[in-house]
């Protein structure tokens, strides 16, 4: 399953929902406003990039070096024009003694790098492999267990919990890789940095009255009713999932509580909650898109 | 699912991973970061976990995520209650009563002491559990003696008690249905209907 069925959307209209979706988070979500204008921008030049490679599928051969030559320089443009002012002059400080090229390998290679290299390559490659699928993924480094992609061997970014197929019903959950956007089904109870599945390790932080209970409700998706001196969750979707064996973290977002909920997009937005569960010790396990 | 290896490679660079995220603000999103910090303040935000149990209700079995949360005075607040997506049982599904199952824990509208209405009686009142059982002792006794067959048309020895039939809920648990079998037979009872779990 691609990501793109955490949105509910086709393939073709994954970039759509995702502008939806920065749309209508920025309008609720101010605190995000600069991050998500930034990342809107990004948009459209992933999408491009998007659209080329489905074009032109270039072989898993030349996918380091066609990044490199085709999707960077866009990704620089976008940066420097719309970043901010410290990610523009990291950029600016980088590229005058590194090879493009180097820093896109080095992300294939799922080697660690300086956050602002992290950023270009995974800017640039991601929608590269969401256009050209397994064998391109295939060349990544990584081990392919239950704990990284199945397609590229990349960390897992965030868990999504599907929509369930009918009413009373949970839908399961899945990881979405950092690097090729790939989503695979993975235990709902299982840290996915260590494989630690004993409850008493495993904790949820999420906001008070965002469970059935808390409204007075016993079961499970009925229509929430917020008493009306409750101000109500900023992020009522989602949840830290935070292990106490390995203090490893990630964000999951429950698309039954919020269909228009778009994963990648939602994640990005909830700086807080990263703040959060870093200021209780926790690691996320991979850092996102933007550094958060 | 493949067991996970995490050698000790991975794990240093989850760590520098997490080093790098914590110069998230080194990419410069410095005003998200400052705006961020402040409504992370007002969060209300508590930990919680999540069990495993199974639905009580009838022989199916179907596996439960139950979502607590410990109160300040130490007590565990159930808050939520759903199907488990990863049980090959329901595979996240539960039947209308199964998803109510956290009424039986929690409820508002749960009655809380034996309801008696008396014969003639419009309406129902609390009772003690001493009154309900004497009352349960004496009405067993006089229909036991009204209806106690002794032997069958044939003539067959059967000592049977056929005014009075049991039905057991299927939140018995297998001791619970023998043990209560085992009363009833010792009635007389032949009227019997368990539905007792696995």
């Amino acid at each position: 399953m691609s990501v793109a069925a955490a949105g509910t959307a086709a393939a073709s209209d994954v970039w759509t929902e995702r502008r939806r979706r920065v749309r209508e988070l920025r309008s609720h979500h101010g605190f995000a406003r600069q991050l998500l204008d930034f990342y809107g921008s990004l948009l459209g030049v992933q999408e491009k990039a998007f659209d080329d490679a489905a074009a032109s599928r270039p072989t898993a051969e030349k996918l380091c070096a066609y990044v490199a030559e085709l999707v960077v320089p866009s990704v620089i443009d976008v940066s420097v024009a719309a970043g901010p002012d410290s990610m523009r002059h990291e950029l600016i400080r980088r590229l005058e003694g590194t090879n493009p090229q180097a820093i896109v390998q080095t992300w294939i290679d799922g080697e660690d790098q300086p956050a602002v290299d992290r950023f270009l390559a995974r800017a640039a490659l991601g929608p590269v492999l969401e256009a050209l699928g397994a064998e391109a993924r295939a060349v990544c480094a990584g081990p392919r267990d239950a704990l990284h992609c199945p397609h590229c061997g990349g960390p897992p970014q965030l868990s999504y919990f599907a929509p369930g197929p009918e009413d009373l019903a949970t839908g399961p959950r899945y990881l979405v890789c950092a690097r090729c956007g790939a989503g695979w089904g993975f235990a709902r109870m299982t840290c996915a940095a260590c494989g630690e599945d004993r409850s008493a390790k495993l904790t949820i932080f999420s906001e008070h009255g965002t469970t059935s209970g808390e409204h007075g409700s016993v079961v499970r998706g009925l229509q929430r009713v917020v008493p009306a001196h409750d101000p109500g969750a900023v992020f009522p979707h989602l949840r830290i999932e935070a292990c106490e064996s390995c203090r490893g973290y990630l964000l999951s977002i429950d698309l039954a509580a919020d269909p228009g909920a778009v994963a990648v997009v939602d994640e990005l937005a909830a700086i807080p909650l990263d703040l959060y569960a870093r200021e209780r010790g926790f690691t996320k396990i991979t850092p996102n898109l933007m550094g958060f | 699912m493949s067991l996970p290896t995490v050698t000790r490679r991975d794990f240093l660079k989850v760590g520098a991973a997490g080093a790098s995220a914590l110069a998230a603000a080194g990419l410069g999103f410095d005003v998200a970061l400052a705006e961020s910090t402040k409504v992370k303040q007002q969060l209300r935000i508590a930990g919680a976990k999540e069990l495993h149990s199974v639905c009580p209700y009838c022989a199916v079995g179907c596996s439960l995520v139950a979502y607590t949360r410990q109160k300040s005075d130490g007590s565990v607040q159930l808050l939520q209650i759903e199907g488990d997506p990863d049980s090959p049982v329901n595979e996240g599904r539960l039947c209308p009563k199964g998803a109510t199952a956290m009424q039986l824990a929690v409820s508002p509208r749960r009655v809380e002491s034996p309801q008696y209405r008396a014969p003639g009686a419009t309406g129902w009142k609390s009772v003690s559990w001493d009154f309900v059982l004497d009352k349960i002792a004496q009405n067993v006794k006089s229909s036991r003696d009204a209806t106690f067959v002794t032997t069958d048309g044939n003539g067959n020895t059967v000592n049977r008690t056929e005014g009075i039939a049991f039905a057991g809920g299927a939140a018995f648990s297998s001791e619970e249905g023998y043990f209560a079998t085992k009363l009833m037979r010792s009635l007389g009872l032949v009227h019997l209907e368990q539905q007792a779990r696995v």
